[in-house]
């Protein structure tokens, strides 16, 4: 169980959101640091962030998930000037500082879907991102995706939608259903790097020594094999700090709460395996009741 | 605006309060926003946002909450009740008139939550005006609907043509048994808003559901006014949907014309 509480930070005081934590926090563990994702608001899609963070604290992580200016519960500050594309790296870098004034130094940036953008820049650029996560982050249709692409029509589950979609009326289905629900699956067009400039920023972040994590899933999405990744950023002594996981039966939102579990778990014992907290009875388990602050401790 | 947590030191709700635009005139009436259900909750927070800001603008202070086990209150969506809400909106309802000082309340709640406000309202809330917006008339006839959203959705995301009827899972959120049972006792022409000085639903289209619930409500010496504000709100509706500015104004109209400021 995770201890909450509301943090308003940024430069107007503008942005809202909630830290979650173990009753102590080691203070050399890193933050995890969660935004929107499209036009949802801090909780992310079903509520994943919120499920992440608890388990985060479970695991004894620190973590905050935040609106970004002008979405969700944070506003625009009145002399924020700012284009869009700098809004998104600036407040996580305000989350950063806000965190750093309580003694944090090392971040783990959870990109998700279009989040994936600032996560990606400022793990590249920002030597305080010590770890990213990216899920459902950048794919490219490689050759390794062409080739297993028919693949997907051994799907039973493509052949029933289509005939669905084919003749609604057969199966007591209104014209157009698919249409009408496909928003779920909904992807915002974003501008990609290129695969190379991809390949090369995700060895140059490895080199420096950040941990990488990244989810991906079958469904409609770029990516058909575990792998696929690698015929991007190539082989080398940088994938020692490169984790992938891809889920095939998953889609792009986690829609089953037993795939969004799945997920969750993955990036616990991923942030376990490399930053160190874990699972203790000394973590004190809480109710999410508001507390003016979380003590630290030096160590582990 | 103030976030915060507050209620139940074991169940901490989060809650978001917008004072008035003072230069307009402050109103002695408070209004406090309930979200639809889960499924539906991400997609109408900006829309509440927005509605917030309105009637901060003509004078209201405003309040919204999540609900125990939705958003970034306490608890999971598996341990929530029907009944565990409809306390929750009693406990924001004493929240906003702490914040602001208000002796009154209005309150605007939206599909699952003007259902649950109804009720709320009926068990002894006291309310200036409360607005149905697209209100879930019948439980069962919405678990119904959740139901036929699972399926499509299901199908949309290949996950495949799997009946949803019974299942512990609802749109992507768990909806263990219990909750499936209670939602299923919500039923408008029974729980009378009783407490409520007036009555607004506001449809986002002409439904044989809303008549037959004003009828209802005329047999037993309730008045129910209905206002169609065109734009669909209704579940499965896509973001662009739930950004409605129709509904938005007229729910604003509705509660300044009823100001007592």
């Amino acid at each position: 169980m995770a201890r909450e509480r509301v943090i308003h930070f940024g430069a107007a005081g503008n942005l809202v959101g909630i830290l979650s934590g173990p009753e102590q926090v080691r203070s050399e563990a890193p933050v995890f640091l969660m935004w929107n994702v499209g036009l949802n608001h801090r909780v992310g899609p079903f509520r994943i962030f919120v499920d992440l963070a608890r388990e985060l604290a479970s695991a004894g992580f620190l973590s905050l998930r935040f609106d970004l200016s002008g979405l969700g519960d944070s506003e625009v500050a009145n002399s924020d000037v700012r284009l869009d594309g700098e809004r998104a790296p600036g407040d996580i870098r305000a989350a950063m500082e806000t965190l750093r004034e309580q003694g944090h130094e090392q971040f783990v940036l959870v990109g998700f879907c279009s989040s994936v953008d600032a996560a990606h820049q400022l793990t590249l650029e920002d030597n305080r991102a010590v770890g990213a996560v990216f899920i459902e982050g950048y794919a490219f249709k490689n050759a390794g995706y062409k080739l297993r692409y028919p693949l997907r029509f051994l799907n039973r589950h493509r052949w029933e939608r289509k005939l669905r979609v084919l003749r609604p009326e057969a199966y007591g289905l209104a014209k157009g259903w698919a249409d009408a629900v496909s928003v779920q699956e909904q992807v915002y067009k974003r501008v990609y790097p290129s695969a190379e400039k991809f390949g090369a920023d995700v060895r140059t972040m490895a080199r420096r020594g950040a941990q990488l994590l990244f989810l991906y899933v079958g469904g409609e999405s770029s990516y058909s094999y575990r792998d696929q990744i690698f015929e991007d950023t190539g082989r080398g002594d940088f994938e020692s700090h490169i984790d992938v996981e891809f889920y095939p039966d998953s889609d792009h939102t986690f829609f089953q709460p037993t795939h969004r579990a799945r997920a969750i778990q993955r990036v616990v014992n991923w942030a376990t395996m490399h930053f160190g907290a874990s699972r203790t009875g000394s973590l004190a388990a809480s109710d999410g009741t508001h507390h003016s602050t979380f003590s630290r401790t030096g160590g582990a | 605006m103030k976030t915060l947590f507050f209620g139940d030191s074991k169940a901490r709700l989060f809650g978001a309060y917008m004072p008035p635009h003072l230069a307009l005139g402050a109103s002695r009436q408070a209004v406090l926003l309930c979200y639809p259900g889960v499924q539906e909750y991400n997609l109408s927070h900006w829309a509440f946002r927005r509605l917030a800001n309105l009637l901060t603008k003509a004078g209201f202070p405003v309040f919204r909450f999540d609900y125990f086990g939705t958003g970034d209150s306490a608890g999971a969506l598996e341990e929530a009740s029907i009944e565990s809400w409809v306390d929750n909106i009693a406990s924001a309802a004493q929240e906003a008139l702490d914040l602001s000082g208000c002796r009154k309340l209005s309150l605007v709640g939206m599909r699952l939550g003007a259902a649950l406000a109804a009720r709320a309202c009926g068990k002894g809330l006291e309310l200036q005006d409360l607005v149905l917006w697209d209100p879930v008339v019948n439980g069962r006839a919405y678990i119904a609907e959740l139901s036929a959203l699972e399926e499509r959705m299901s199908l949309a995301l290949l996950h495949g043509p799997q009946k949803a009827v019974g299942a512990p899972v609802l749109c992507g959120y768990p909806f263990p048994r219990d909750l499936r049972t209670s939602l299923a006792t919500l039923d408008l022409q029974l729980d009378l808003p009783t407490h409520a000085r007036r009555v607004t639903l506001v449809g986002s289209e002409e439904k044989p559901a809303y008549r037959e619930l004003q009828n209802a409500w005329s047999n037993k010496q309730l008045e129910l006014c209905i206002r169609l504000a065109k734009q669909p709100t209704t579940a499965g509706s896509s973001q662009k949907q739930m950004l409605s500015n129709e509904a938005l104004q007229v729910i604003v109209e509705q509660i300044s014309g009823r100001s007592d400021g």
